[in-house]
Parts: structure tokens; C-alpha cells; sequence
């Protein structure tokens, strides 16, 4: 199990000084932050490192952060996401949690709520990898991929 | 040009320039809501910043207490933007409510500045002005052609490719003073993508006395304001 050092969390957002101030806090709570500062950016990020939680920004300039997080999605689902905006909707929450958003807070949230959706994320993040892994060992997971190429 | 006030504006003529309006003052609250929790939550970490490195280090040591000058200079600063968007807010609902003051182009320009640039940021944008002096006084309402100046805008840098420079110039012609929207990118790449609706904005600019134009090759737009006689 990885200690919370181990947990690296990239934020996005195109406010420079919010997210460098973010990312100081986070570090001295002892976690791993790379910080970048528009969509483009971190999709670029995550094709060389994977971070387990991602702290994304909608309103950015460039690319939308739910489009940035459809992306994200498609590419690697197993990194977890949590919207962190000041500009969300009712309807742009709806469309994050559809597209597979870990949560969504609004700005400015509290440094402890943050930190502990963080570490849900994480939790939720290892406990999809160790199932998987779990699934593979007993050999379900090969049979059920013979089951789905079968069917279709 | 008689006085118009928009919010009095008679239903029969001014219905659509009415709704114009009211969007563009929407638009204008949403980019104020947007840009001022921005400042707010970065105060809020900058400041939690500040507790966590006291809390965390003796205030004797020299380095955090240079650090923690710097964060308070910042939050000095952020404060400083914040008001400045609070006032210009402020200042555009006072004009609402007196429309009948003397028009002043560049204060209009001026007095948007903070909206005008938030748009631009949210495209990507760098933003310059130039203002021309001694403009002649000119006939219209304040708010309503600030309104009519930040849809433009909008519209504007909508179709520009990223990383333009918008340019807004104000001049003085003969007869009246020009406000105009230029930029260095080629023609609009998108004009579909524009939020506003061209015809709705043009009801808008007639119903309050300016005349829109926009040129084929550049696709840059001036808006003429008439002289006060």
C-alpha cells in the first residue's frame, strides 16, 4: 500500500497563482504535485506520467475541462478526477459524474475537504487495480474476454 | 439623439434590443461572479498558506519569514484586483441608473477593461489599446454601449485563432468618434462560433443611436458613435 507521499496528483488549472499556492499546501501535506496550466498540458502530462488524482479546472482557455476530462477518460481511465471549479453548472456537474468524475467542488473549497477527496480517489483508484488483479489471477478475467470476442 | 434609457425602452420598437440587453448584462455577471471567486480562492490558499507556514516553522526563521512577506504581498495584490473589478462593476450599475451622462469613449473602453480582458484571457488572447485624444463629445447612453462594446468583443475574439493580439483604437472622424476592433490574425476562422447573434446586436446598436460595421477582409469591426449637436 502506498503511503500518502506516494500519492502523485497533478492539478490543472489556468489560474498560475491559485494553483501554485494549491500545490505548496498539498505538498507539505505530503503528497507528490505536479501542477499545469491548461487542458492541452495535461493531456501532454499524462502521456509521460501517471498521476493517481487528477485536480482539474473546467472554465480553462484552449480546451473545455470536461472535454480534458472525456480525454482523460478515454486514454486512461484508471486515473481519478476531481472537478475543482468556481464556474460549474448543475448540468457541467452532471456531465462529469456522467463521464466517469470521481467529484466535483466548488472554489474556493476547503484544504481538508480536498485533501480527503484526494485520498478517496486514491483509495477508489487502488481498489479498481487490486480487483482487476484479483479477477486476472483466478483466470475470470480470461474467460470473461473469450465470453465478450464469443458474443461478438 | 434623445435621451434613451435602456431599461425604459417601449416594448413595441426595442423588445429585441431590450433582450440584447439583458443578455449582455447576464454575460457581464457571470464574467464578475467567474473572475471575482478566482480572487477570492486564491486568497483563500494564499492565506492558508500563510497558517500552514506558521504553524509549521518558528517565525524566527529568516527564509520563512521572507516567504511569508511574499505572500502577503500577493494577497496585497490580488485584493487590490479584486477591488478594482468591484468597482468597475459598481460603476457600470451606477451609469444603468443615470444613463444621461456625457459620453465618453475611452472612459467607456476604460471602465469594461477588466471584462474585456477576461474574455480575451478565456480565448487566449493578448488584448492592446490605443486611445485617440480630444474625441468630440458624443450622443448615447454610457452603459448601453459598453454593453454593445464587450458583445462585440465577444464575438470578435470568438473567431480569432489563439494567441492573437486584439486591438481595440478609438479615433475621432469628422463627424463623430470611432471605436475600433482589429487584430493581428488572419480573417475569422470560425464566425459560426460567435455567441451572439449579428442581427440581434445590430437591433441593439440602432435602438441606441451607434452604427456597426464590420470590414470583408480582416473581418475587423468599428463602431461610430454620433456627435452631440
Amino acid at each position: 500500500m502506498k503511503k500518502k507521499k506516494d500519492i502523485k496528483v497533478l492539478l490543472v488549472d489556468d489560474e498560475v497563482e491559485f494553483v501554485n499556492t494549491l500545490a505548496q499546501r498539498l505538498k507539505m501535506r505530503d503528497l507528490l504535485v505536479d501542477t499545469v496550466y491548461d487542458g492541452p498540458q495535461a493531456l501532454d502530462f499524462i502521456r509521460k506520467i501517471e498521476p493517481d488524482v487528477i485536480v482539474l479546472d473546467l472554465k480553462m482557455p484552449g480546451l473545455h475541462g470536461i472535454e480534458v476530462l472525456r480525454e482523460i477518460k478515454k486514454t486512461r481511465s484508471e486515473i481519478q478526477v476531481i472537478i475543482l471549479t468556481g464556474h460549474g453548472t448543475d448540468q457541467d456537474e452532471e456531465e462529469a459524474r456522467k463521464l466517469g468524475g470521481f467529484d466535483f467542488l466548488h472554489k474556493p473549497a476547503d484544504i481538508d475537504l480536498l485533501l480527503a477527496k484526494i485520498k478517496e480517489a486514491f483509495q477508489e483508484k487502488l481498489e479498481r487495480a487490486m480487483t482487476a488483479i484479483a479477477f486476472a489471477e483466478e483466470g475470470i478475467f480470461d474467460t470473461a474476454q473469450k465470453i465478450i470476442k464469443k458474443e461478438e | 439623439m434623445p435621451e434613451q434609457n435602456c431599461s425604459s425602452q417601449t416594448p413595441t420598437g426595442d423588445s429585441e434590443s431590450t433582450v440584447t440587453m439583458s443578455l449582455i448584462i447576464g454575460r457581464l455577471i457571470s464574467l464578475f461572479v467567474h473572475e471575482t471567486n478566482n480572487h477570492l480562492a486564491t486568497l483563500r490558499e494564499s492565506s492558508g498558506l500563510g497558517d500552514d507556514i506558521i504553524s509549521a516553522h518558528k517565525l524566527s526563521d529568516k527564509e520563512k519569514l521572507t516567504e511569508l512577506d511574499k505572500l502577503l504581498c500577493a494577497m496585497d495584490d490580488r485584493i487590490g484586483h479584486a477591488a478594482s473589478l468591484v468597482r468597475a462593476f459598481g460603476e457600470l450599475g451606477r451609469h444603468m441608473e443615470n444613463p444621461a451622462v456625457p459620453l465618453d469613449v475611452n472612459q467607456a473602453i476604460e471602465g469594461i477593461m477588466p471584462f474585456l480582458s477576461k474574455i480575451a484571457r478565456q480565448k487566449n488572447l493578448k488584448i492592446r489599446t490605443s486611445y485617440g485624444q480630444k474625441l468630440p463629445a458624443a450622443a448615447g447612453d454610457f452603459s448601453c454601449l459598453q454593453c454593445l462594446i464587450l458583445a462585440l468583443f465577444d464575438n470578435f475574439c470568438s473567431a480569432r485563432e489563439p494567441q492573437a493580439t486584439a486591438t481595440i483604437t478609438t479615433e475621432k472622424t469628422a463627424l463623430s468618434a470611432v471605436i475600433k476592433l482589429a487584430a493581428d490574425s488572419t480573417a475569422p476562422s470560425d464566425s459560426g462560433k460567435q455567441p451572439w447573434p449579428r442581427r440581434a446586436l445590430e437591433i441593439f446598436a440602432v435602438a441606441n443611436g451607434f452604427e456597426v460595421a464590420e470590414q470583408q477582409q480582416g473581418g475587423a469591426v468599428t463602431i461610430t458613435i454620433k456627435r452631440n449637436e
